[in-house]
């Protein structure tokens, strides 16, 4: 058996040394401690006994450190210990430069991690390269496996068949702007070419050019015609470009997974700076803090207007601007595990979006034709159009797509919402795509009007979560994000919100969970990257302090639960025998003025084609 | 190539400060230099007393071994020209060239055999001097260098006559005399008798209770010639003389290196150590030790205030302690650089390095 010799060289900390003591044995390695209070001679004289292959140093009390550490190394070498025997060091009062100061051949900072110290005694390098590796190996999750999608709740599925065949009836044969960009974009990218290619003009592109620009907005023409940015967005410069990719390569994320038991859920955060060199550096940071997905956000008016754009683009506003570039820069700097979702699920651009996200590597759609076309969205007859579109190409592709329940944030009660929610997820399914529904855990409108959460917030949130596993097999995400509407500003106040509400999720067995940033509902502007950690550490924490835990529902859980499911029923019920579903949204039988929601405008009349 | 170490007895002696002053007379010599550490040195402000620490700024043509990582948060542009097998905390040690002329983060070799390694590449590359940033209390790593220069002053002790008396015992450690003799390459410590016959034990260290005791109880017959290769606690050394004077008067004490010695103990301690030895008749010395090139003092201090808990510069009669200590230490140039006089660095480096090592005596 290989040997070690743990010293702690400090006058009374040893608990770290006993732990590591215990692992290396378990590891297979004779690991001898010695006790605190050693001194730097003592523990020479014992390596030289024992040769063993590596000293491990441990120094909690954060003074005098290097009076007392930088003794043992120049002993050993003196010794001639060095040749044979490692030496590293770790504890509270150990800083990379310390350690690298002193002269020790590794350094271990922050929490024990066996992966490096195990490395380190193999005689592997420490640190940047093993977590790299580390990192390679790691498989991209698939949220959807093992789900059958089969209806448990017969009743809920038969209303559901008749609604979706209502819908895809009524799509047939319509058309849209939307649809036919998504159209002229697909074979752009199937033929190589963009709308701004300097290179000689073919034919071709010349008549996807025309096609196309009679299709937009005339801030998107103007960009194509007359190099005129709309406001507030500028070329990314070729410098800010590289400088990235100089950074990228230099730094490697090290993956911690935030679960400490197990492997769901998957935690995901969204970015959207208006700036793709800041996004990805938002993403590397919450890569590293052990995020597995994010969702890109685009500008609110990019939903508004008939048209994407081209090129490396960055926009000082909120929301990051959807092109091709921009999004294959964005993906090309994650870690090739984590899970991408773009976003297009409330705009004028929805079909084209999934054709892009498609082409630049996308993991996830998010599509909601209720929640996109209400509250401020696009309306209700052309989001359904493009949105079915959009479905097939989702089908098409493989690529899940998630449906948020956000129209809750407008004072929707939860079960019309989830009404909503389950018609995309029959209609998804029935175009062979595959769902991922997302009830909102929040403090909504409605629970504050109507006294719903005034005692506790568990009781809500479980009811919220048990009716999804009660009506259908599907993967379960709470976002968007957990605990929205219950964030202050305090930072700390704001963590602990999300952490509470991530703990509940995942004892309520989710797939995978959405988390705000500390920030993100007081920010002002863009969030910082500091107010991301935030919550990925409280998360982690929370995580830990539950473990394998699981909740059991309350009596008032399963009231409200029991509630909440009779409630969709009911409405499910009002919209089939509406027999109309964008006449449904229109008058508000998914959510009404009451609920705060209002039918969209934007797009209105721009659906051509079919019976009308 | 010649090689220079710097090193001070403790932080803020001027340690860097002195190479930087070293590394510009270099420059203006026209010779081609190289910069490494066998410690980590980079912060602009000292981590404890939050004071301004000088940076190392280099210049075009300077050649550097420095930690992969640390190449990333240098302001100079280095090409890197080889990397080499040596893995440290802050990455692979890269040999480079300065293109771009900025501050260089250095994390260098910290084994002296992996120094040798790095001084071998800056050779191949046409280096004429190399200098070698030291780290506070590690001297080891030095063996392999030509030659040293320490720094000194009022950081290590506000107390001028304590500060050089520390200076004068060290310097006495360093200036230990050299011999060449024929040991047992890597052997363990070595012991031959008056009688001609001799024993190796199986650690070269006299470190620990357990190993004094084996050792005297291999001390049977009066001795000819001991050989401590390692490490020596001078406490246990001065036990073992007391109980063995006998069997060891006359003999010839050899330790590889006084570098070694500094390791093992305060030089204060190890000057009480002489006067036992000479008493004994016991002769004191080393196979090869780097020579000291001079010596800077420094008069600054960081102050702590009680007040606010935070640091500020201080500093000690400035005149005062550079002539102390040139009245202290009259075997190698003193100086302040930043006060007359003001010698050429590179003549003191070359004139002494040209001695053979056989010539000096023990002062
Ligand atoms: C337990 C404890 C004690 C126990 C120690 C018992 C023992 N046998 O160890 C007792 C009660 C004796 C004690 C005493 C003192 N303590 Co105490 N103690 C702690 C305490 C609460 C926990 C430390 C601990 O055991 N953690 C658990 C271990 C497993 O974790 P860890 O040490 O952080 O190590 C982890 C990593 O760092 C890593 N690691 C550590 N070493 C190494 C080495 C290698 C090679 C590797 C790979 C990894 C590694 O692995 C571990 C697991 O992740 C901390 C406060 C805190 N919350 O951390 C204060 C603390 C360390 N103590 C402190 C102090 C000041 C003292 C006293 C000096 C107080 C006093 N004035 O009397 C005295 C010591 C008196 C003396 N003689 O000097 C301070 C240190 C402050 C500083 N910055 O220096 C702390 C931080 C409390 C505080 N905030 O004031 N203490």
């Amino acid at each position: 058996m290989k040997k070690v010799l743990l010293a702690p060289l400090d006058p009374v900390h040893d608990n770290a040394v006993k732990l590591l003591k215990r692992k290396l044995s378990e590891a297979g390695y004779d690991a001898i401690a010695m006790r605190p209070g050693t001194t730097s001679e003592e523990v020479i004289e014992k390596a030289l006994e024992e040769r063993p292959i590596a000293i491990l140093v441990s120094r909690t009390l954060g003074y005098k450190v290097a009076e007392t550490l930088g003794r043992l190394v120049d002993l050993a070498e003196a010794s001639g210990l060095r040749e044979m025997t490692r030496l590293g060091v770790g504890g509270m009062a150990i800083t990379k430069e310390t350690g690298g100061e002193l002269g020790f051949d590794a350094c271990f900072t922050g929490e024990l991690n066996m992966t490096e110290v195990l490395a380190f005694l193999e005689g592997k390098p420490v640190g940047l390269q093993t977590a790299g590796n580390a990192v390679a190996e790691r498989q991209k999750p698939n949220i959807v496996q093992g789900f059958t999608y089969a209806f448990k709740d017969k009743e809920i599925e038969t209303l559901l068949d008749g609604i979706v065949d209502q819908i895809l009836e009524w799509v047939k044969g319509k058309t849209s702007p939307g649809i036919e960009r998504a159209k002229l974009r697909a074979e752009m990218l199937a033929e190589g070419i963009s709308l701004r290619s300097p290179a000689k003009v073919s034919l071709t592109q010349q008549r996807l050019r025309e096609q196309y620009l009679a299709l937009c907005d005339d801030t998107i023409r103007a960009f194509y015609l007359t190099d005129k940015l709309p406001a507030g967005v500028r070329w990314l410069a070729a410098a800010e470009i590289e400088a990235m990719e100089n950074l990228l390569g230099s730094a490697k994320a090290r993956y911690s997974p935030l679960r400490h038991v197990g492997e769901k859920p998957l935690f995901f955060s969204q970015y959207g700076t208006g700036c793709p060199v800041m996004d990805v550096m938002h993403i590397k940071v919450a890569e590293a803090w052990g995020v597995d997905g994010v969702l890109h956000f685009d500008p609110s008016w990019g939903a508004q207007c008939e048209g994407l754009l081209e090129g490396y683009l960055s926009h000082e506003h909120d929301g990051t601007i959807l092109t091709l570039e921009n999004l294959k820069f964005i993906r090309h700097a994650q870690e090739p595990a984590t899970l991408w979702n773009v976003r297009g699920h409330r705009g004028l651009n929805t079909p084209e979006t999934q054709v892009l996200g498609h082409a630049a590597g996308a993991d996830l759609f998010k599509i909601n034709i209720p929640y996109g076309s209400t509250a401020g969205g696009t309306d209700p007859q052309r989001l359904t159009v493009d949105g079915v579109y959009s479905l097939r190409l989702a089908a098409e592709y493989g690529i899940p797509f998630d449906i948020p329940g956000n129209d809750e944030l407008s004072g929707v009660p939860p079960f019309k919402t989830f009404a909503g929610i389950l018609i995309m997820v029959a209609l998804g399914l029935k175009l062979g795509a595959k769902p991922i529904p997302k009830p909102l855990l929040c403090y909504s409108p409605y629970m504050t009007i109507y006294g719903r959460m005034d005692d506790n917030m568990i009781d809500m949130n479980i009811a919220k979560l048990m009716v999804w596993r009660e009506i259908v097999d599907a993967p379960v995400w709470p976002g968007e994000p957990v605990g929205f509407m219950t964030h202050s500003p305090e930072r700390v106040q704001s963590s602990m919100m999300t952490a509470v509400h991530a703990a509940l999720a995942s004892s309520m067995g989710v797939d995978a969970v959405t988390i705000a940033s500390s920030d993100e509902a007081y920010s002002k502007g863009p969030i910082s990257a500091a107010a991301r950690v935030d919550t990925l550490r409280a998360v982690r924490d929370a995580l830990r302090f539950q473990g394998s835990v699981q909740l059991t529902p309350t009596p008032r859980a399963l009231t409200l639960a029991d509630e909440i499911h009779d409630g969709i029923c009911e409405v499910l019920k009002t919209v089939a025998e509406r027999g109309d579903f964008v006449a449904s949204i229109c008058e508000g039988l998914l959510g009404n003025e009451e609920d705060g929601l209002y039918p969209g405008r934007i797009g209105a009349g721009t659906v051509s084609g079919g019976r009308l | 190539m010649k090689t220079v170490g710097f090193a001070g007895t403790a932080k803020n002696t001027g340690k860097t400060t002195t190479a930087l002053h070293v590394l510009q007379a270099g420059k203006e010599a026209g010779l081609r230099l190289a910069l490494t550490s066998i410690g980590y040195d980079g912060e602009n402000r000292d981590n404890v007393t939050g004071l301004p620490k000088p940076r190392y700024t280099l210049q075009p043509g300077m050649l550097v071994a420095t930690g992969s990582t640390c190449l990333r948060s240098s302001t100079a542009i280095v090409r890197a020209i080889e990397e080499t097998p040596i893995h440290t905390i802050f990455g692979q040690v890269v040999v480079g060239e300065v293109t771009y002329p900025g501050t260089v983060l250095l994390a260098g070799p910290n084994r002296s055999s992996d120094l040798q390694h790095v001084f071998d590449i800056f050779t191949s590359l046409g280096c004429n001097l190399a200098l070698v940033d030291g780290a506070l209390n590690r001297l080891v790593p030095m063996t392999c260098v030509d030659g040293l220069v320490l720094s000194t002053g009022a950081a290590f002790d506000q107390r001028i006559s304590h500060v050089v008396e520390h200076a004068g015992a060290l310097l006495r450690l360093l200036r230990m005399p050299v011999i060449r003799d024929e040991v047992p390459v890597n052997s363990g410590l070595w012991v031959e008798f008056k009688d001609q016959t001799s024993c190796v034990l199986g650690y070269g260290s006299l470190i620990g209770k357990n190993l004094l005791d084996t050792l005297l109880r291999t001390l049977i017959a009066p001795v000819k010639k001991i050989y401590i290769p390692g490490a020596c606690d001078p406490h246990l050394l001065k036990l073992l003389i007391d109980q063995k004077a006998d069997l060891l008067r006359g003999a010839l004490m050899l330790f590889r290196s006084p570098l070694h010695l500094v390791a093992s103990g305060d030089p204060l301690l190890w000057k009480e150590i002489f006067p036992l030895l000479e008493a004994t008749d016991i002769q004191p010395s080393s196979l090869q030790t780097p020579q000291v090139f001079f010596m800077t003092v420094n008069p600054f201090y960081p102050r702590y205030l009680d007040r606010n808990g935070m640091y500020e510069a201080a500093y000690v009669d400035k005149r005062e302690l550079l002539a102390a200590a040139c009245n202290r230490i009259s075997e190698i140039p003193v100086l302040d650089i930043f006060q007359p006089p003001f010698p050429d660095v590179i003549s003191l480096i070359n004139y002494f390095a040209e001695l053979p090592d056989v010539t000096r005596s023990l002062c």
